[in-house]
């Protein structure tokens, strides 16, 4: 910390207001101008892009691509699939986050490095990979879980081709989305409401329910918009296990239409526009009320040190026995598969013949693939860079909308929520667009990539980021300001020490997803700079099972590198030595 | 043979019967102009009408380009030969298959000092590069793979409505290389192994097939016995295929099928074959992972490559054509003209369809070759009949087969 200057003459106190006088061109407004400038640049080249093709698609003001997209396709049974597929994925993801970071984070409980190890794993398996594992886990008659089953059962009832099955799916990969979010949240959470709570004879489940949950609130609503809303527009698991039993969603029916030729893109950002207007209100009402509301600061200037709750007895047998078998289904039975599939050239049942061609060819493949292995650079280079760009980024634009008293702050949070509904084929096109006619020679090198990835991932970051904010007491800014210290001392030692649970979480995960990137890439990349998600989808589509399987545990393994790496440069901060984390 | 079904007539190919122009590539320039216009307007009027708009933010200075806005041609670039001034066009000479054209393009290809770009949907493309570096070593070829025709279609339209399309050559299906050639983006060019290659079989007139797909209908061994194989569409229909079958969901081989059989008896099979609860997945290869995996027992989707590749791998797999004709779709290769380098573009088509070099690469992956002096390496890769897809009448009313397809086999 900072030696504390308090103005002890007239002539300090000059000084002090001299310093802190709000100008035009100080480095806090120089900051949070760039950022916010930055911001617009990234997003308002998809959004007009998408603005313009909606409502212009033959160069006049039309309203069709609505009128195609609402009324032509059966809008009715599209939003009713789609809504019943992303509340029920986001309710088993909100449960499984939920617990797994409260039993990681705060409990006494075993196995707590597994969990969270195991807790990140459906994000560090791509959807595709996931989703095709699943698939071969579920056939009803082939499925090597499902199989048996049916068989026993007599009956086809276990199926990966149903609405249920995409659900459960969708929510195990998207669980790992608020995991991390509520990880951070309950890190930094002070124990002395628990504690209390405790003393005042309230049960472990009424601490978690009436304590815990609650006064995590902001990155439980955070999570929960964002985990929805990433539901919403989940495209692999649904293309692969919906369409084949003509279960349509948003998603699979936006990449339905914009491989139209031409392309109907009024008709994609019909359905994009509905979702960002929604998504929009409810994001002001949310920072609306998170701004306001001071009560769920829960990291103040008074220290604490974060302290588990301790479970005994059968609760503990329960708790554990669940988390197992969590690791069990949501993760060791889709790797399971993975590998088997990346040993033997096609996957069928593990009959004894089947079982003697198993070889280790495809790794050999893969591994000696000069063009595996530089995508394989390629998407590790990309992810570094986003992921810290955007979490830098997010930081900054986070306060902008939690704390500057600037009237429509919260207009930056929405700006920044923009490149998340704009699809990613239709954000890459814009990219594409614009960047094929710019001055400045990006097209064609990484650096395009990072800008798409960047504005891709910015939301993400934002969520990370703003509960982060939230939970930081203004106090603390207040008393570091009364010490003397400028904005950006502030926002530096004093802001990002205290966020840097929530950042290294955001780190990670945008990390990964970076990692896992497709849908922009394929449209934005030029040869000699594809990345990792563009080859794994070549195989597929070549047919090459037991290479997809081979790439995807290489690509797993440096995922859980990278995980790895931030948790170790988070443990390694300044932050370590702030009191949430010692 | 010349059959006709229901009031559209359906012309049924054989291999090597010489039957004339297809059908598929009546009404082609018509359609492509008017999508071609379409794409156009958007992208020029998006420049010019809302770029003000946003001229005040950052935005502007990443578009200023005044040279790179200009309005796409709608004809094929032409590229001027570096060498003398009165020297022959690139289009000219792309038109003009004289013996020594081949070296001719290697010398110029070389000058050009830039990698061969080619744009495909395919991997054969990748093995026949390889070949094709091993022939000319001094050159580079640089594969942009696109995985979905939908990408491929979006990234040459926006690059050459940007006046810089990049790529000298495309490997694709007649889906995308029909609605390119109708865009204006192709460079026409005569092969010197023309003669070869059916005119019949050639998607659009700037373009030729290297290989043809033909819709093989495949079933797994263990789980369907020969005796009982289905041999005619109807035999579908029988309820020992209810719950047996995977379909590709692919609208212009449920059009062209949809016109085989005739309006008056489509509509009712479709939906009677959807009855059957067949698995619709998105591709050839999610049609046969079931098949392979012995989760269903045939699927009437799939070409030779994956199939014979499966079964060297020891797949309980065997393929078949039906009695009546199957569907066809080729992976028309063509140029593009005023690329990164236009005179290794032509040279790499050239090697693709030369049969004593790029046909014999495709062959060793197990395809139906377009040149008819190169048989498939396995017996029962080519149909007796065949209907190819018209896509200049299919293109324009793709949505109105979407949701037929819906309405029909998908409706369960």
């Amino acid at each position: 910390m900072s030696k504390i200057n308090l103005p002890s003459s007239e002539k300090d106190a000059k000084a002090f207001e001299s310093r802190h006088r709000t100008s035009r061109f100080s480095a806090k407004n120089i900051v949070l101008v760039g950022i916010v400038l930055l911001l617009a640049y990234l997003t308002v080249v998809p959004l007009a892009f998408l603005v313009y093709v909606t409502f212009f698609p033959d160069a006049q003001f039309s309203v069709e691509g609505f009128r195609s997209a609402f009324v032509d396709r059966g809008m009715a049974n599209l939003l009713a699939s789609t809504t019943i597929f992303a509340a029920g994925s986001s309710a088993i993801s909100m449960v499984v986050g939920i617990g797994l970071a409260w039993y990681a984070a705060r409990t006494n409980l075993p196995f707590k490095q597994l969990i969270f190890a195991s807790a990140l794993m459906p994000l560090v398996i791509p959807a595709l990979l996931y989703g095709i594992a699943w698939v071969f886990l579920l056939q009803p008659r082939a499925g090597l879980l499902a199989g048996p089953i049916n068989a026993y059962l007599g009956s086809d009832a276990i199926t990966a081709y149903s609405m249920s099955a995409m659900i459960f799916v969708q929510g195990l990969d998207a669980s790992p989305l608020v995991f991390l979010l509520l990880y951070a949240a309950f890190q930094t959470m002070d124990p002395s409401l628990e504690e209390a709570a405790s003393l005042s004879g309230a049960s472990t489940w009424q601490v978690f329910w009436r304590v815990t949950l609650p006064s995590a609130r902001p990155a439980i609503l955070g999570a929960l918009l964002i985990v929805v809303v990433r539901n919403f527009e989940a495209f692999e698991i649904p293309s692969i296990m919906g369409t084949p039993a003509n279960i349509y969603v948003f998603s699979t029916q936006i990449y339905r239409v914009l491989n139209f030729f031409p392309p109907r893109y009024s008709e994609a950002g019909g359905y994009s526009i509905v979702l960002l207007v929604v998504v929009g209100f409810v994001l002001f009402a949310q920072n609306r009320y998170l701004a306001g509301n001071k009560k769920f600061a829960t990291v103040t200037g008074k220290g604490f040190r974060s302290r588990e709750i301790v479970i005994v007895g059968n609760s503990r047998r329960v708790l554990a026995g669940f988390s197992l078998l969590y690791v069990l289904v949501a993760v060791a039975l889709p790797l399971a598969v993975l590998i088997y599939s990346s040993l033997i050239p096609f996957v069928t049942r593990p009959t004894r013949e089947v079982l003697g061609r198993m070889s280790l060819n495809a790794y050999s493949t893969v591994l000696s693939d000069s063009r595996i292995s530089n995508a394989f650079m390629n998407s590790i280079q990309l992810a570094l860079g986003s992921a810290t760009l955007v979490m830098l980024v997010a930081a900054i634009a986070a306060w902008i909308t939690i704390r500057s008293k600037v009237r429509g702050a919260w207009l930056v949070d929405n700006l920044a929520f923009v490149p998340f509904i704009v699809p990613g084929i239709v954000l890459g096109v814009a990219l594409l667009f614009v960047y094929l006619r710019s001055p400045v020679p990006i097209f064609g090198t990484l650096w395009l990539l990072l800008i798409a990835y960047v504005t891709k991932f910015i939301p993400y970051g934002m969520r990370y980021a703003v509960p982060s904010i939230v939970k930081i007491h203004s106090e603390l800014e207040e008393a570091a300001t009364m010490s003397g210290a400028t904005w950006l001392q502030t926002f530096r030692r004093i802001l990002l020490p205290l966020m840097m649970p929530g950042m290294i979480a955001g780190w990670i995960y945008v990390a990964i997803i970076a990692l896992r990137e497709l849908s922009t890439s394929v449209l934005l990349y030029t040869p000699g700079n594809d990345v990792i998600a563009i080859q794994i989808f070549e195989l597929w589509n070549d047919g090459r099972t037991a290479e997809v399987g081979a790439t995807g545990v290489v690509l797993i393994t440096i995922s859980l590198v990278l995980v790895i790496i931030g948790r170790t440069i988070g443990r390694r901060d300044p932050g370590r030595k702030t009191p949430i984390n010692t | 043979m010349h059959v006709m079904f229901g009031t559209k007539p359906v012309r049924v190919l054989s291999r090597n019967h010489g039957q004339g122009e297809m059908e598929r590539r009546e009404g082609l320039a018509e359609a492509g102009s008017t999508n071609n216009k379409s794409w156009g307007n958007l992208m020029n009027t998006f420049m010019k009408r809302l770029l003000p708009l946003v001229a005040i933010s950052l935005f502007a200075a990443a578009c200023g380009s005044e040279e790179a806005s200009a309005p796409p041609s709608s004809e094929p670039t032409e590229q001027v030969s570096p060498a003398a001034p009165d020297a022959p066009s690139f289009a000219e000479i792309a038109m003009s298959p004289t013996p020594d054209r081949r070296e001719q393009l290697r010398e110029a290809a070389i000058a050009n000092n830039a990698p061969i770009l080619v744009y495909t949907t395919s991997a054969d493309a990748v093995t026949v590069a390889a070949a094709f570096e091993e022939e000319y070593p001094e050159l580079t070829v640089e594969i942009f793979r696109a995985g979905a025709a939908g990408t491929m279609i979006n990234r040459v339209l926006t690059e050459f409505g940007a006046g810089s399309l990049r790529a000298d050559v495309q490997v694709t299906n007649d889906f995308v290389t029909t609605v390119l050639s109708s865009a204006g983006v192709h460079q026409p060019f005569v092969s010197e192994f023309d003669a070869g290659f059916d005119p019949a079989l050639r998607a659009t007139n700037d373009s030729y097939q290297p290989n043809i797909n033909y819709w093989m209908w495949v079933y797994n061994t263990d789980l369907v016995s020969e005796d009982e194989l289905p041999r005619t569409y109807d035999d579908l229909l029988d309820p020992r295929w209810k719950d047996e079958l995977v379909i590709a969901r692919m609208t212009d081989w449920f059009y062209a099928l949809w016109n085989l059989l005739g309006d008056d008896r489509a509509e009712e099979y479709f939906t009677r074959l959807g009855e059957q609860n067949p698995l619709l997945v998105s591709n050839f290869t999610e049609a046969l992972n079931p098949i392979v995996a012995g989760e269903r027992g045939l699927t009437i989707t799939n070409v030779s490559g994956l199939v014979v590749a499966r079964q060297d791998q020891g797949a309980p797999i065997k393929a078949y054509f039906p009695e009546e004709p199957t569907i066809a779709r080729g992976s028309p290769i063509a140029i593009f003209g005023g690329g990164n380098n236009p005179e290794g573009g032509l040279l790499f088509a050239e090697f693709t369809l030369d049969p004593e070099r790029g046909q014999l690469v495709l062959q060793s992956r197990n395809r139906v070759l377009g040149h008819s002096a190169v048989p498939p390496l396995v017996d029962g890769l080519v149909p007796e009949q065949f209907v190819g897809i018209n896509f200049a009448d299919f293109l324009p009313n793709e949505d109105m087969w979407l949701s037929r397809l819906q309405a029909t086999l998908a409706a369960r």
